[in-house]
Formats: C-alpha cells, structure tokens, sequence
C-alpha cells in the first residue's frame, strides 16, 4: 500500500463537518502500527477500524495548514516522540486521526507507510517531513 | 511531583504545555531534551546516557531511521 488520505475524511472536508483541525482545541492524534495488523481500506472511517495502539497514541501540537507557513493546503505538526516503545516486530505504518475520544467517532485522516522501524524498548520520534507535502497535502 | 514545559510532543503531552510530573518522568523529560524544568536530583554520566540509549527516529522525508544515544 502506499501512503494516503481516507477518502471518507476528504468526504467530511467538504461537508465541513471536521471543524477547523488545527486549532488548539481540536485533538489530532498519531497511531503507530505494524501493516502485519492493519491492512488500510477506503472503506474505514474511524478510529474503531485500527487494531489497538501499541503505545500511547501522540497528540499532535503545533499544527498548521500551510507547511512552514509558505505551502498552502499542507498539514504540519511538531515531531511526535513514542516514549518506551515495547521490543517487538518492526513498526511500519502509522495513521493519523481526529480523537473525538470515542474511537467510534474519532475520524481517520491519514495513513503513512514506507518506512520501518524495529523497536528496542526505547523512545521512538516521528520526524515529520519539513518540506511540501509536511505530512501530507489535501 | 515537578513542572515541566514540554518542548516536544510525546504521547498525550503536547508541545508548549505546561504540566505537573511525577519527579523520575520529569527528570527523563528533561535529559532526553522533550522539555524544558529543573531536575529534581543530579544524574551522573552513566544513569544519563542510559536515559539516552536506544532512541530511534523515524524521518518520513527520507523514510531513515537513525539511532540516537548507543
């Protein structure tokens, strides 16, 4: 697979139903995951689509929509750091969803792969791209 | 208990917050560099690269995973 938005997430931007998610009051959350538990489909919506958090799921802070302030229709956020990520089969793909706080409710906005990563017990950051698309471009 | 000013965001402490740690999560916020306090004891070399040891980053521009601190 590779990296994409949830088509039901762009449905909900164009019906305005998400609200403004980068503002501070709004919570965007980041999930790593293994594509062994996660097969992505355009079929998800929600947060209740995505095995189980690994760890503790990043809130997103600094985020804007225009990159670095120059790159219009680009999500950014600060890195996001996973603290003691438990040892265990390479962690290969991440989402990125809107937390409502009822996984049933909490729409999915992005889902990333291409990378891999083995972790050893330790922390794990995120570092998001600091250039067009950022993490990721509508 | 020790207050911090979170420099990065890591799992539900997001950056530019304010927040009120138990002393040993600060003091690992601290020394890893994901926020800004006072520490509440000295750590000698050894227990600090400890802390250090075994963080990985993830660089989706280039999709590189680094190894930081051993």
């Amino acid at each position: 697979m590779a990296s994409q938005h949830y088509n039901l997430f762009l449905q909900e931007m164009w019906k305005n139903t998400l609200g403004d998610l980068t503002s501070a009051g709004v919570t965007v959350k980041c999930r790593l995951m293994r594509v062994s538990a996660y097969t992505i489909s355009q079929a998800h919506q929600f947060l209740s689509s995505l095995p189980a958090a690994l760890v503790t799921d990043v809130t997103l802070a600094s985020k804007t929509a225009n990159g670095a302030g120059a790159d219009p229709g680009c999500f950014d956020a600060a890195d996001a750091t996973f603290t003691a990520v438990p040892a265990g089969a390479a962690i290969d793909c991440l989402a990125v969803f809107k937390d409502t706080g009822t996984p049933a409710t909490s729409n999915l906005l992005f889902y990333i792969d291409g990378f891999s990563v083995t972790p050893n017990g330790g922390d794990i950051t995120v570092q998001w791209s600091n250039s067009n698309p950022f993490i990721a471009k509508l | 208990m020790t207050v911090v000013t979170m420099l990065n965001s890591v799992d539900e402490n997001v950056a530019g917050s304010e927040i009120d740690l138990p002393d040993d999560l600060a003091d690992y916020f601290i020394i890893k560099g994901y926020a800004e306090g006072q520490l509440s004891r000295d750590y000698t070399d050894v227990e600090r690269t400890e802390i250090l040891t075994g963080h990985q980053v993830v660089k989706l521009d280039s999709l590189e995973v680094v190894s930081l601190g051993g």
